[in-house]
C-alpha cells in the first residue's frame, strides 16, 4: 500500500531522513518495496492571477497574457484557450524547472518576448494528461510558491502490509505504528463538530447477524458546491486515488487516513424508507458504482433501501443510490462487516476494491463512529455542511471491542530466550495501546483480530525491542539423525554413477503438455498454460524436451539425465514413484583425436547395456535382462513402467529390454522409436533408459560374503564360431553355462564381425573360454580335453561351425 | 704359464671396458668366458704343469675369471642404462596434445545447492527427510493454522487438482506429516519442489524449498537464531545478516532473515533492490495452533521451523540472474556447474 510521507506527518513527527524512516519501518515488520519521489525536480513555479488577454498579432493560435505575481507583471505567450482575465494559474517563471526536468527560460514566441509558461497538471507531473492550463482556486493566495502551497513535492512509500496487520492499511494507522517506533506522540485526528440533531428517523434492521456487528447512518446537508481542497486532492494522488468531486473525495479521504470504509448514499434514495442489510435475493442484479452490473446470490450481504439492494456490503455501492455531481445531501454510512465473507464475495465476484480489501483483513470497530465523525467534520469545515448525530446507531448485542490474553512473563521470556524485566516486556506493550492487569493483556480494538494467543506478545516484544538483544545459541540436546531413506540413498549412488560418467544432471517440471500426456488422471485445473496442466507419469516427455531443446542449439553427443518424480492415480490416491531416466545421443566419449578412444563410437543400445550392468553393480545389485517378449503386462505395470492408457510403444521393437533384479523388473532401456520422436521433432537416434527407484528400493542387498580366488595360473582357448543371425547370443551362453566343465572359470566374446566371407546371414563371434583350476597349475592335456567336450558338445548343438 | 695368464687377464679387461654396445659386450664375455675362450684353453693347460704347482695356478686363474665376469657385469649394467636413455630420447612425444577426453558429467546447480545445505544443516544434527508434492488443502494449509478464508492464502497462488488436491505450494506441509507420525524431539529438513501459479524472471511456477523443523519440551528463539546464524554463516562465511519481523500464520513470533547482499557487500544494487540486503530465510516459533493441529499439547512442546529458497541461494551462489535457466536444461548452462 502506498503512503504519503506528508499525510503520515499530519499526525507524527519525522525528524529523521527517509532513508532512517524506511530503516526503522523494516525492522518493525513493514518491509518499504518502492520509495516514490513527487515533484522533488520542480522549481520556480508560483501562483499568478491573469491580468489581461490579448491576440498574437503573428499567430492565429497563440495569445500574449500579462500575470501578475501581486508585486509585478509577467508577460507570457500562450497556446492556452481555457483560461480568462482573473484566473489564477500556476506560472513557471523563467529559471524554473518542471516535471522529466524540462526547463523554462525567457524566450520569444513569433517575435513576441515570453517570461515564462502558464502550466497544467501534466507539466507539473501530477497528471496523465489535462485539458488546458489548470485553473486554481480563488483563494490561493497570488504570488505564492506553488510548489510548497500544493504540498506537490512528496515522499510516497510503497509498504507491504503483512495479512495480519490489517490496522496498519491506513495512514492513521502507520503513523500510530509509527509514532512506537519512533517514540513520538500521535496526534489526534480532529473531529470537533457543530452537531445538529437528526432530522428524521430511519429504522435499520440487521438480517445477517453474523455479518454485521455495527451499523452506523448519518445525515448531511447542504454541502456546497466547492473544489476539494487541494491538500485533499494532493494526498489522494500520493497514494493513487483520483479526485472526482467533494463528496466522494471526502470519503475515500477518510478511508484512506482512517481504514474504515465509508459509504455516501443520495440522501434522496434513502431518506423515508428503510434501511436493513440483509442476504441478496437469488439472482437479483445490482449496477454497481464501477457501471458493471453484479449478479447476487443468496450468499451476498446487501444493504437494502425498502427491501431493494442498494450496495454490496463491504465491496462496492449501487449505481442508482449513488452521489452525482448535484448531490447535496447525503446519507454517510459506516459499518463492521465479518472478513472472512467480505473474502468470499471477493472471490465470487472477482472484485477487489479499498472496501473491501480493508474489511477483509477486519476493521476495526472503535473507527466506525470516529470516521463518520470525521468525514462529517471535513464537510462542514470545507464545504459548510450541516451535519446531523446518528440518526442509524446499530450495535450488535454481545460484541465486544477488545479481548483479552492470559500470559506469564517467564513464559515470554523463555520462548525468545532472554530475561526481560517486567518493565521490558510492559513497555513496548503499552506503548502498542495494550493494558496489562496482572496475569491478563487486554488487547486494542485494531488488534483483535491478530492477537489471540501469549505468543503474539513475545512477537511484539521482539518487533519493537528488535532482535538484536536476543542470543544466538545453538540447541543442546543431540538428536541422533536416522540412517539416510534408501530411496534417497539410491537416487544419491546411481546420481553420481551417471554424473561420474560423463551424464549432465538435469531437472525439470513435473507437469507436462496433455499432448505427450499418456492420461489424465491428474490434472491442474488452473494451470498457467496449457502446456504445463497435467501430472506427469514419468520423466520421458520432460527429458526428451530438453533433447529437443539441446539438439536444435547444436549440442550433440548428448547425455543426460534426471532422478525424480512421476505421478499417478491409484484407487483414486495420488501416488508417485522415483524414477532416474537418461538419454544418450551419439557418442558415449565424444569425438576424440585419439583413434583408440573414438572407436567406442557407435553401438548406443550396447553402451546403455553396459552402463546400467555397471551402475547397478556399483550399487550392489546384480542387473539381468529380459527381452520384451518374456515380460508379462502386470509385472510391467507394477513397476510403473506401464500405464494405464498407455498403447504406444516408444522403442523399436528388437531395441527394447527390461532390466530385472531377483526376478523383479526394475527398469527398461532400448533406442527410441523415431515415430514417437517425431512428436517432439527429433532425428537423431536416441538410446533411452529408465529405472524405478522406488521399486529397487525395496529390494534387499546381500553383504558380500568373501570367496577364495585360485593361486594358480590359468589357460586360455579360443574359438571362432560362425553362427546364424538368428541365433541368439544369450541361447549358446545359456548352453554353455549349464555343459560347462569344473575348471571353466570364465567365458567372454573377443569379437564380433559380419562379412560377404561368412554369408551374409552369419555372423562370426570370437568366443574366449578361460580355464584354471584352485589347487594346482593346469596341464595342456587337461585343458585341451575339458575345452574339446565343450566345443563339440556346442557345435553339435547348434550344428555350428568354426572358422 | 703366469705369463699367459696375465696378457689374457689385460686383454680382455681392454676389451671390457671398450666394448661400446651390449652386443659387442655379449661377444666380449663369450671370447673371454665362453666354452672356445683362452680361460678354457689355460685350464686345459693346467694338466700340463707340475702337480704341485696345479692348486695354486688354478686358484689364480678362478681368481682372475671371476674378477673379469664382475667387470663385465658392471659394464653389462651401465651399457644398458645408457642406451635405455638413448632410446627414450628418441621416442619423445608432445606433451602439450591434449589428454584423451573422459567423459565429464555434472550435477545441477540445484542438487548441488541443496547438497550444500542439508550438508551444513546435517552437521547439527538435523536428519533429511522426504515429502510429498501433491497435498491435501489439510497439510498444505488447515493444519499449518491457515484457514480456508485466510488473508495468507493471497501469499500462496495454488494449483489445484482434479482431484481434492493442490500442489503444495510450501515444504511446510512436511511439519504436519512428521508430526503427525512421531513424537519429540523432532529435528529435520525436507528439501523438496514446490508450485505457485507465478512466473517471471525470479519467478517459477516450480521452485525449491528447504523446510526446517525442530521441536522439542522447551525451545526459544535464541535457538532459532543459533541455528540460523550459524547455517548462514557456513553458507556464506561470516557475513552481516539481520532478522526482522515478519509473519507466517504457522509461527508466531515470526520472522524473515536476510544477508548483507553478497553481490554490493551492503552498498545497494539491482540485485537487492538497492536496499543492501538479500532475504533468504523465513522462520519463526512453531504456532500453538500447529501443534494443537498434530494432537501436540502446546503447553508440553515447543519448536521453530524455517523455510529457505534453493534457487534463492543457487543464484547468488553462482551469479544466475534468471531462474528459468534452470528449468532450460541447456547444456551450456549444465556444464558450468
Amino acid at each position: 500500500m502506498k503512503f504519503s510521507l506528508n499525510w503520515l506527518k499530519e499526525y507524527v513527527t519525522i525528524s529523521i531522513t527517509t532513508e532512517e524512516l524506511v530503516n526503522k519501518l523494516v525492522m518493525a515488520g513493514h518491509e518499504v518495496e518502492e520509495i516514490i519521489e513527487l515533484g522533488h525536480e520542480l522549481k520556480n513555479v508560483i501562483a499568478g492571477k491573469i491580468i489581461s488577454i490579448e491576440k498574437h498579432p503573428d499567430a492565429d493560435k497563440l495569445v500574449i497574457t500579462q500575470i501578475s505575481d501581486g508585486t509585478t507583471d509577467h508577460q507570457i505567450v500562450t497556446g492556452a484557450n481555457n483560461i480568462n482575465v482573473g484566473d489564477i494559474v500556476p506560472v513557471a517563471i523563467p529559471g524554473a524547472v518542471l516535471h522529466k526536468g524540462f526547463k523554462i527560460k525567457a524566450s520569444k514566441l513569433r517575435g513576441v518576448p515570453s517570461n515564462g509558461m502558464l502550466c497544467s497538471e501534466t507539466e507539473l507531473g501530477l497528471a496523465e494528461s489535462s485539458n488546458g492550463i489548470w485553473i486554481l482556486d480563488k483563494e490561493t493566495p497570488v504570488g505564492v510558491d506553488f510548489i510548497a502551497y500544493a504540498s506537490i513535492q512528496d515522499t510516497i512509500l510503497d509498504v507491504s502490509i503483512l495479512p495480519n496487520r490489517g490496522d496498519c492499511q491506513s495512514v492513521y494507522g502507520l503513523a500510530r505504528e509509527l509514532s512506537v517506533v519512533l517514540n513520538t506522540p500521535l496526534k489526534k485526528l480532529e473531529t470537533t463538530l457543530t452537531l445538529t440533531d437528526s432530522s428524521s428517523t430511519l429504522s435499520f434492521s440487521n438480517e445477517g447477524k453474523e455479518f454485521c456487528d455495527r451499523y452506523t447512518g448519518r445525515i448531511i446537508r447542504n454541502i456546497k458546491k466547492v473544489d476539494t481542497p487541494l491538500k485533499i486532492k494532493r494526498f489522494l494522488q500520493g497514494m493513487g486515488v483520483g479526485s472526482i468531486n467533494m463528496v466522494v473525495d471526502i470519503t475515500n479521504y477518510v478511508l484512506l487516513e482512517t481504514g474504515q470504509p465509508l459509504h455516501a448514499f443520495d440522501l434522496s434514495h434513502v431518506n423515508g424508507h428503510d434501511v436493513s442489510c440483509k442476504k441478496a435475493n437469488a439472482k437479483e442484479k445490482i449496477t454497481g458504482l464501477d457501471s458493471k452490473t453484479y449478479e447476487l446470490s443468496t450468499e451476498d450481504y446487501v444493504i437494502a433501501i425498502n427491501g431493494k439492494a442498494q450496495a454490496v456490503a463491504g465491496l462496492i455501492g449501487g449505481n442508482e443510490s449513488s452521489v452525482n455531481e448535484s448531490t447535496a445531501d447525503i446519507f454517510l454510512e459506516a459499518a463492521n462487516f465479518f472478513p472472512v465473507s467480505i473474502r468470499k464475495a471477493q472471490q465470487r465476484h472477482g472484485l477487489r476494491t479499498e472496501s473491501s480489501i480493508r474489511f477483509e483483513k477486519g476493521t476495526d470497530i472503535e473507527a466506525v463512529e470516529r470516521a463518520s465523525e470525521r468525514a462529517a467534520h471535513l464537510y462542514q469545515k470545507y464545504a459548510g455542511a450541516v451535519v446531523e448525530s446518528l440518526t442509524i446507531d446499530y450495535k450488535k448485542e454481545g460484541v465486544s471491542s477488545s479481548s483479552s490474553i492470559k500470559f506469564a512473563y517467564k513464559d515470554i521470556n523463555q520462548l525468545i530466550g532472554l530475561n526481560l524485566s517486567n518493565q521490558d516486556i510492559d513497555n513496548p506493550l503499552i506503548k502498542l495501546g495494550f493494558e496489562i492487569e496482572n496475569d491478563r493483556v487486554f488487547v486494542p480494538s485494531w488488534r483483535v483480530r491478530d492477537c489471540i494467543d501469549w505468543p503474539c506478545l513475545a512477537e511484539e516484544v521482539l518487533r519493537i525491542n528488535g532482535f538484536d538483544g536476543v542470543p544466538s545459541v545453538l540447541p543442546l540436546e543431540t538428536v541422533i539423525p536416522s540412517k539416510k531413506e534408501r530411496k534417497r540413498e539410491l537416487r544419491d549412488l546411481i546420481s553420481d554413477f551417471m554424473i561420474s560418467n560423463g551424464f549432465n544432471q538435469v531437472v525439470s517440471f513435473p507437469m507436462i503438455s496433455p499432448k505427450v500426456a499418456v492420461n489424465q488422471d491428474l490434472v491442474i485445473k488452473n494451470p498457467i498454460s496449457l502446456e504445463a496442466s497435467v501430472m506427469r507419469v514419468d520423466i520421458q516427455p520432460e527429458l526428451l524436451r530438453i533433447t529437443e531443446h539441446n539438439l536444435k542449439r547444436q549440442q550433440e553427443n548428448l547425455k543426460l539425465f534426471e532422478v525424480g518424480k512421476g505421478f499417478s492415480l491409484v484407487n483414486n490416491q495420488p501416488k508417485d514413484t522415483v524414477f532416474c531416466e537418461g538419454i544418450c545421443t551419439g557418442a558415449l566419449f565424444g569425438k576424440s583425436y585419439q583413434k583408440n578412444v573414438s572407436k567406442i563410437k557407435g553401438d548406443d543400445y550396447f553402451i546403455i547395456k553396459g552402463l546400467l550392468l555397471a551402475c547397478l553393480k556399483q550399487t550392489g545389485f546384480n542387473l539381468e535382462f529380459l527381452s520384451e517378449e518374456d515380460v508379462d503386462e502386470s509385472e510391467l505395470i507394477e513397476s510403473s513402467l506401464k500405464n494405464k492408457g498407455d498403447d504406444s510403444n516408444s522403442y523399436i521393437p528388437g531395441k527394447h529390454t527390461y532390466l530385472t533384479v531377483n526376478k523383479k523388473v526394475i527398469g527398461e532401456f532400448g533406442i527410441l522409436h523415431p515415430n514417437f520422436l517425431d512428436t517432439y521433432d527429433i532425428s537423431d537416434e536416441v538410446a533411452y533408459f529408465k529405472l524405478n527407484i522406488s521399486v529397487l528400493a525395496k529390494l534387499n542387498v546381500e553383504v558380500a560374503t568373501y570367496r577364495p580366488f585360485s593361486k594358480f595360473p590359468s589357460t586360455r582357448r579360443d574359438i571362432a564360431l560362425v553362427i546364424p543371425k538368428s541365433l541368439a547370443f544369450e541361447k549358446i551362453e545359456r548352453f554353455v553355462e549349464s555343459n560347462k566343465p569344473r575348471t571353466l572359470k570364465k567365458t567372454f566374446i573377443f569379437d564380433v564381425f559380419e562379412s560377404e566371407k561368412i554369408g551374409s546371414e552369419n555372423r562370426s563371434l570370437g568366443l574366449a573360454f578361460v580355464y584354471q583350476n584352485d589347487k594346482k597349475t593346469l596341464e595342456d592335456k587337461d585343458v585341451n580335453r575339458a575345452h574339446d567336450k565343450l566345443s563339440e558338445k556346442l557345435l553339435k548343438e547348434f550344428n555350428l561351425s568354426t572358422r | 704359464m703366469k705369463t699367459q695368464l696375465e696378457s689374457i687377464q689385460k686383454f680382455s679387461h681392454d676389451s671390457i671396458l671398450g666394448a661400446k654396445t651390449s652386443i659387442d659386450l655379449d661377444l666380449v664375455k663369450s671370447r673371454t668366458l665362453g666354452k672356445s675362450s683362452d680361460f678354457n684353453g689355460l685350464m686345459k693347460m693346467l694338466a700340463t704343469i707340475p702337480k704341485e704347482e696345479r692348486p695354486e695356478m688354478g686358484k689364480l686363474i678362478n681368481t682372475v675369471k671371476n674378477e673379469l665376469e664382475i667387470l663385465i657385469n658392471k659394464k653389462q649394467k651401465d651399457l644398458l642404462k645408457s642406451e635405455r636413455e638413448s632410446s627414450l630420447a628418441t621416442q619423445k612425444i608432445d606433451s602439450s596434445l591434449p589428454g584423451v577426453e573422459f567423459p565429464v558429467g555434472t550435477k545441477h546447480p540445484i542438487t548441488q545447492t541443496i547438497e550444500r545445505i542439508t550438508e551444513i544443516l546435517g552437521r547439527i544434527g538435523f536428519d533429511t527427510k522426504e515429502g510429498t508434492e501433491i497435498e491435501t488443502d489439510f497439510y498444505n494449509f488447515e493444519a499449518l493454522n491457515i484457514k480456508e478464508d485466510h488473508p495468507a492464502r493471497d501469499m500462496h497462488d495454488t494449483f489445484y487438482l482434479n482431484t481434492d488436491h493442490v500442489l503444495r505450494t510450501h515444504t511446510s506441509p512436511a511439519q504436519i506429516h512428521e508430526m503427525e507420525s512421531n513424537s519429540p524431539p523432532i529435528k529435520i529438513i525436507v528439501p523438496g519442489q514446490v508450485f505457485r501459479c507465478d512466473s517471471d524472471v525470479t519467478h517459477s511456477p516450480v521452485f525449491h524449498q528447504i523446510e526446517g523443523l525442530y521441536v522439542n519440551k522447551k525451545v526459544s528463539f535464541a535457538e532459532l537464531k543459533g541455528t540460523l546464524s550459524f547455517f548462514i554463516n557456513e553458507l556464506f562465511g561470516t557475513t552481516p545478516i539481520r532478522f526482522r519481523p515478519s509473519y507466517f500464520p504457522f509461527t508466531e513470533p515470526s520472522s524473515e532473515i536476510d544477508v548483507q547482499c553478497v553481490m554490493c557487500q551492503g552498498k545497494g544494487c539491482n540485485v537487492c533492490g538497492h536496499t543492501g540486503w538479500l532475504e533468504i530465510l523465513g522462520a519463526g516459533m512453531v504456532n500453538r495452533e500447529v501443534f494443537k493441529s498434530v494432537g501436540y499439547n502446546p503447553d508440553e512442546v515447543q519448536g521453530f521451523a524455517f523455510g529457505v529458497g534453493v534457487e534463492r541461494i543457487a543464484m547468488l551462489m553462482h551469479g544466475i540472474n534468471d531462474i528459468r535457466l534452470f528449468y532450460e536444461n541447456d547444456r551450456r548452462f549444465l556444464e558450468q556447474f
